[in-house]
C-alpha cells in the first residue's frame, strides 16, 4: 500500500495542485487502504507472534480437545474458540456434511486416522505447508510427520501426540505365571512371535486355563500391518508376501490356545482388562481409559511388542472455505508447541509428537498407574521405529477388508490363500478403479 | 345448518366484508395445503429425484458430481456383493418371517378366546419387544450370544448340552438364523396386535353360525376365521416384504457383516458404501435397484393375494 501512494505521488503534475482525477485516484488508494488495513496489520502481526482476535470454531469427537482450547484461550485472551465435540460414528458423516455444503462449517475438523486419508487428499484441508507448517513438524516423531502430508507431500494436518503401541500387562499377574512383572525382563520374553506361543501355552497352562497370554490373535496384525507393504500401489492392489508368515502366526496363537478369543471392545474383552483373565493386550498408548484402577491397582507395565507399531491418532487441518485461516493457524501452532505438549502429557498422558518433549521428559516422568515405569523412555524407541507412511483413501478400508477375511479364514480353519482370495473379491467389487490380479 | 354454515352466513351477512368468490374460496383452500406440500417437495421429492440423478453420476462427496450414464447399473450388473447382499436380505427375511406371522396368527386366535384369561397382561407383554430400540435389541443379544462369555453358552455347558461354546456369531448359517430370530422376538408382537385388530372386526354371528352347523374350534378357525382376515395378512405380508428388504439395524448391531459377509443386507450395504466408501453416487443406484426390488415383490404378492380372493 505505502508503495501505491508513492507512486501516486510521483505523477503529480503541478506539486500543491490537485487535479479532479487526482483526488479520485486519491481516495479510492485511501479507500482501499483502509479497507485492507486490518488484513494487512494481522499479517504483520502474526509475522512478529502476535495472534488475530476473534472466534474460532473446531469440530471434533474427542473431548479432551476443549483442554486445549481452553489453555490457547487463556495464552490469547483476544480469542475465543467454539469446541463442537460429536462423539461416535456419527461425527464423520455430519462434518462431512458441513464441510461440503459450507454451511456452519468449522473452521478447524478433526479426523481419526482411520478415515484421515480421505480427508487429507481432498479440497477441504487447507495447504499448511504455504502458511510454514514445515517448521511446526521439523521435530515431530517421524511417523507421525508422515501422516500430516497428502499424497503429494504437502501437509494439511496437524497433530498434537503419537500413539505407540506395546504390550500392557498386569505385573501382580505377569510375576506369578512368566516369572517377572518388570518390563526389562518382559520385553526379552516377548520380542518374537515363536517365544510368544510357548509362553501362551504356558500361561494356559499353569493357570489351569483361567489366563491367556493374549486377548486374540488380532495381536499380530496390530503390529505387522505397520511393516507391511501399503495396500494400493499406482492403482493396483498389492498384497505383502510377508502377509503369510503373519497369517500362519496368528493361526498358530489360535491353534495353542494363546489368545482369549475375545473381539475388541465387546463387553467380555472390556471386563477381561480388569478381571485378569487376560495378561498382555497389545494396544497403544492411549489405551488406560480401558483400566479401572480400583480394581487393578496401579500395577500395571508396558512392554515392546515384536516390531515398533502404532494405532490410532486425531489430526486437525483448516477448512479450506474458512473466513478464520490466520487464527486457525495460529491454533495449530499452539499444538504444535512444545509447551502445549508438555502440558497435554501431564495433564492427558497423551504421548507427545514433538522429539523435543520426549526426549526432555525421558527421565523424570512417571505415571502411578505403570508403578513408576518411565514411559517415555520405553515408547520413544517405539514411536522413532514406525516406518513412515502417508495416508490414502485406500489403506484403511482394504485393511478393514483384510481382518474380516482373516477372522473367516481363521475362525473356519482355512489356508491363508482363502483370506487373500476373500480380500481380492471384496475389493475387485468395492473399488472398480483398482487394478486386481 | 351446520356451525360452519352458520358462520359463514353470519360473517357475510355485514356489508365491510365481501362474500369472496367460489374460485377464492378454492384458492384459500390450498393454501391449508401448501405446507404439506413445500415440506413434501424439499424433504421427500427432491431427495429421491436427487438420488436418481446421482445415481447416474460418480460423486465421492468432496468434488462435484459428474455425469456418467448407466456405468453405476453397469456396476450393479456384476457386482457380486450386492447379489450376495440381496439372498441374504431374502433368506434372513423369509427365516424371519414365516415364524413371525405364523406365531402372531396363533397367538392372535388363541388371545381372541372369550375364555383367557389375563389375555390384555399377555398382549401387553407380546407386545413389549416392538418398542425397545433395535440397537439395544442387537446389543442385548450379542451379550447372550457371546462366543466365550454369552449366557447361552454357559447354560448349554452348564446342561451339558454342548462340550465346547458355539461360535454363534462365526459361521455364515447360525449368523443369519440369529439375525432371523431376533427379528421374530421383535416383530411378532406387533404383527399380533394387528391380527388381533383383525379378528375383532369379524362379525361373531359368522363363527357361531359356523359352530352351530357343527364345526370345532380348528375348522372355525382354517376356515372361516382365517379367509376373512386375509386382509389384514395380506397388509402384514406387504409391510413385511417392505420391511424386510430394508433390514439393518439388528443385523448391524448384532454382527456386522457376519462371517464372509453372510449377515450383510441391501441396505447395509447401501450404506456401508454411501457413508464408509463415500462412493455416494454407487450407493444411489443401489437405493433405486432396492426400491425397484420391493416394487416388484410388493406387486406379486398383492396380486398373488388378490388372485386367490377371486377365486
Amino acid at each position: 500500500m505505502t508503495d501505491t501512494g508513492k507512486r501516486g505521488d510521483d505523477r503529480r503534475s503541478a506539486p500543491g495542485v490537485l487535479t479532479r482525477g487526482q483526488v479520485l485516484r486519491l481516495g479510492g488508494a485511501l479507500g482501499i487502504a483502509s479497507a485492507a488495513g486490518p488484513f494487512v496489520t494481522a499479517c504483520g502481526g502474526n509475522a512478529g507472534g502476535a495472534v488475530p482476535g476473534g472466534k474460532l470454531v473446531i469440530w471434533t469427537f474427542f473431548d479432551q480437545v476443549k483442554i486445549a482450547a481452553r489453555r490457547f484461550m487463556k495464552k490469547y485472551p483476544k480469542t475465543q474458540v467454539a469446541v463442537k465435540v460429536f462423539p461416535g460414528d456419527q461425527y464423520e458423516t455430519k462434518m462431512r456434511l458441513a464441510l461440503q455444503t459450507g454451511k456452519d462449517a468449522p473452521d478447524i475438523f478433526d479426523t481419526d486416522l482411520s478415515y484421515q486419508g480421505k480427508y487429507i487428499n481432498s479440497p477441504f484441508a487447507e495447504d499448511l505447508s504455504a502458511m510454514g507448517a514445515e517448521k511446526l513438524i521439523k521435530d515431530y516423531v517421524p511417523y507421525v510427520a508422515g501422516f500430516t502430508k497428502d499424497q503429494k507431500g504437502t501437509i494439511r494436518a496437524i497433530v498434537d501426540h503419537s500413539a505407540p503401541g506395546g504390550f500392557w500387562y498386569r505385573r501382580d499377574i505377569a510375576q506369578k505365571l512368566i516369572g517377572t512383572g518388570d518390563p526389562e525382563e518382559v520385553n526379552g520374553k516377548v520380542d518374537d512371535w515363536d517365544k510368544i506361543i510357548e509362553l501362551g501355552q504356558k500361561v494356559v497352562k499353569d493357570s489351569k486355563g483361567k489366563v491367556h497370554l493374549l486377548d486374540s490373535y488380532n495381536a499380530v496384525f496390530e503390529v505387522e500391518q505397520n511393516h507391511m507393504q501399503p495396500w494400493v500401489v499406482n492403482k493396483k492392489l498389492n498384497i505383502d508376501p510377508r502377509w503369510n508368515q503373519a497369517l500362519d502366526v496368528m493361526r498358530r496363537i489360535r491353534a495353542n490356545n494363546v489368545d482369549a478369543k475375545l473381539d475388541a471392545f465387546s463387553a467380555a474383552w472390556g471386563a477381561a482388562w480388569n478381571n485378569g483373565s487376560v495378561l498382555m493386550f497389545a494396544w497403544p498408548s492411549w489405551a488406560g481409559f480401558n483400566i479401572d484402577r480400583k480394581k487393578t491397582g496401579d500395577n500395571w507395565g508396558i512392554a515392546r511388542a515384536p516390531k515398533a507399531y502404532y494405532d490410532g491418532g486425531r489430526y486437525s487441518s483448516i477448512y479450506s472455505k474458512s473466513q478464520n485461516k490466520e487464527l486457525a493457524y495460529q491454533y495449530l501452532k499452539f499444538i504444535a508447541s512444545p509447551e502445549w505438549q508438555n502440558y497435554n502429557l501431564k495433564k492427558t498422558l497423551n504421548m507427545p509428537a514433538l522429539q523435543s518433549v520426549y526426549k526432555s521428559n525421558m527421565d523424570t516422568f512417571k505415571v502411578p498407574l505403570l508403578s513408576g515405569q518411565h514411559v517415555l523412555k520405553t515408547y520413544y524407541p517405539i514411536a522413532m521405529d514406525i516406518p513412515v507412511r502417508r495416508s490414502d483413501k485406500y489403506q484403511k478400508e482394504i485393511q478393514a477388508m483384510f481382518i474380516s477375511a482373516v477372522s473367516d479364514m481363521i475362525t473356519n480353519h482355512q489356508p491363508n490363500s482363502k483370506a487373500f482370495a476373500a480380500l481380492k473379491e471384496q475389493v475387485r467389487t468395492t473399488y472398480p478403479e483398482i487394478s486386481v490380479k | 345448518m351446520s356451525v360452519v354454515a352458520r358462520f359463514r352466513k353470519k360473517v357475510f351477512r355485514s356489508k365491510a366484508i365481501p362474500r369472496p368468490s367460489r374460485s377464492n374460496w378454492a384458492i384459500h383452500g390450498y393454501y391449508f395445503i401448501l405446507p404439506f406440500f413445500v415440506i413434501f417437495v424439499a424433504f421427500q421429492l427432491y431427495p429421491i429425484l436427487y438420488s436418481l440423478y446421482l445415481s447416474f453420476s460418480n460423486w465421492d462427496g468432496f468434488s462435484a458430481p459428474s455425469f456418467v450414464g448407466l456405468r453405476n447399473y453397469e456396476r450393479l450388473l456384476s457386482d457380486h456383493l450386492f447379489y450376495k447382499s440381496l439372498l441374504n436380505t431374502l433368506v434372513i427375511w423369509v427365516m424371519s418371517i414365516v415364524p413371525q406371522l405364523f406365531l402372531a396368527l396363533t397367538l392372535a386366535l388363541i388371545l381372541n378366546e372369550k375364555f383367557i384369561r389375563g389375555k390384555h397382561f399377555f398382549r401387553a407383554v407380546f407386545y413389549f419387544p416392538n418398542i425397545v430400540t433395535p440397537v439395544t435389541i442387537g446389543v442385548l443379544f450379542s451379550l447372550l450370544f457371546d462366543w466365550q462369555t454369552g449366557a447361552v453358552n454357559k447354560l448349554l455347558e452348564a446342561l451339558n448340552i454342548v462340550d465346547h461354546p458355539i461360535n454363534w456369531l462365526g459361521r455364515p448359517l447360525l449368523s443369519q438364523v440369529l439375525v432371523a430370530v431376533v427379528m421374530v422376538w421383535q416383530w411378532f408382537g406387533y404383527n399380533m396386535l394387528l391380527y388381533i385388530a383383525g379378528l375383532q372386526s369379524i362379525p361373531s354371528e359368522i363363527q357361531e353360525a359356523a359352530r352351530v352347523d357343527g364345526a370345532n374350534g380348528v375348522q372355525v378357525a382354517l376356515k372361516v376365521t382365517i379367509p376373512l382376515l386375509r386382509p389384514v395378512i395380506l397388509f402384514t405380508i406387504i409391510t413385511s416384504i417392505i420391511g424386510g428388504m430394508q433390514i439393518f439395524d439388528v443385523p448391524f448391531t448384532l454382527s456386522k457383516n457376519g462371517p464372509e459377509n453372510s449377515t450383510l443386507t441391501v441396505v447395509m450395504y447401501l450404506y456401508q458404501t454411501a457413508f464408509e466408501r463415500s462412493q455416494y453416487s454407487y450407493a444411489a443406484t443401489i437405493a433405486y435397484a432396492t426400491f425397484i426390488l420391493i416394487a416388484v415383490f410388493s406387486l406379486l404378492a398383492f396380486k398373488l393375494a388378490r388372485s386367490r380372493q377371486e377365486e
